[in-house]
């Protein structure tokens, strides 16, 4: 299995067939080359742990499996520059796999 | 690590400030290592109006990048992140949601010296950028509260 570049991704504790978040309808996702030089602690730091994106103590990156286009992305704020991408519907994921 | 910020956590408002290095994006027009501060606040905190929680939380925000402008070893890095972030419970879903209350994004260059509080003529001689989900956070509270 292998995840592109420009295919999004986010982190959690369970692996999942398909995001739909249960802390409220939104779910954020970011670009793999954006976050690919990260460790995990990193990421979750980078994103701020948000729910549904990035939870302290994830060991799971789930790959979306639909288009970037379904996406809103939200240009990174200030000088550090994380693209975000959030959509308000479950998402499928086309993999999870255990990170370390 | 530690930055000397560990007396701002009361319990009541703020119950963790975690702070961390990270590399800038690869595409990133300020390539290096940043520095990222994500202080939490408590739950008891996610009550409207959501302006009041704002202002609280710009308060905090910005005596965090107050008193990191005195220390020399936070210049080493290409600029300051700090997020507030709130947690909104909502009863029909399984967990608080998480969103930033307020965030401020500063060139390390660009840090204030002296000791007195940052005000909005100092954000704008910074170049520092503010940003915010309030838009968010309010209609998480309107959820909460109704």
């Amino acid at each position: 299995m292998q995840v592109a570049d420009e295919e999004l991704v986010n982190f959690g504790f369970s692996h999942r067939d398909d995001i739909n978040p249960a802390t409220g309808p939104r779910s954020y996702w970011f670009r793999f080359a954006d976050i690919a030089h990260l460790t995990l602690p990193q990421v979750q730091a980078a994103i701020g742990e948000l729910a549904s994106a990035g939870q302290r103590g994830a060991k799971f990156m789930r790959a979306c499996g639909i288009p970037l286009k379904a996406f809103v992305l939200r240009p990174g704020i200030g000088f550090f520059g994380l693209d975000e991408y959030t959509i308000d519907v479950p998402v499928m994921v086309r993999f999870s796999i255990e990170i370390r | 690590m530690d930055l000397g910020l560990n007396d701002l956590i009361d319990g009541k408002r703020i119950v963790q400030i975690d702070a961390d290095s990270i590399p800038a994006p690869p595409q990133s027009p300020h390539p290096g290592d940043h520095l990222i501060v994500n202080c939490h606040y408590n739950i008891e905190m996610a009550k409207p109006p959501s302006t009041d929680l704002y202002d609280a939380a710009r308060s905090d925000g910005l005596e965090i990048v107050r008193r990191l402008a005195e220390k020399p070893a936070v210049r080493k890095f290409v600029s300051l992140v700090v997020r507030v972030i709130g947690h909104f419970p909502d009863p029909q879903m399984q967990r608080p949601a998480r969103r930033r209350i307020y965030e401020v994004s500063v060139l390390s260059n660009n840090l204030p010296t002296g000791s007195r509080p940052i005000s909005r003529a100092d954000l704008k001689r910074m170049g520092a950028v503010e940003g915010s989900q309030i838009d968010d956070v309010a209609e998480l509270l309107h959820q909460t509260t109704h």
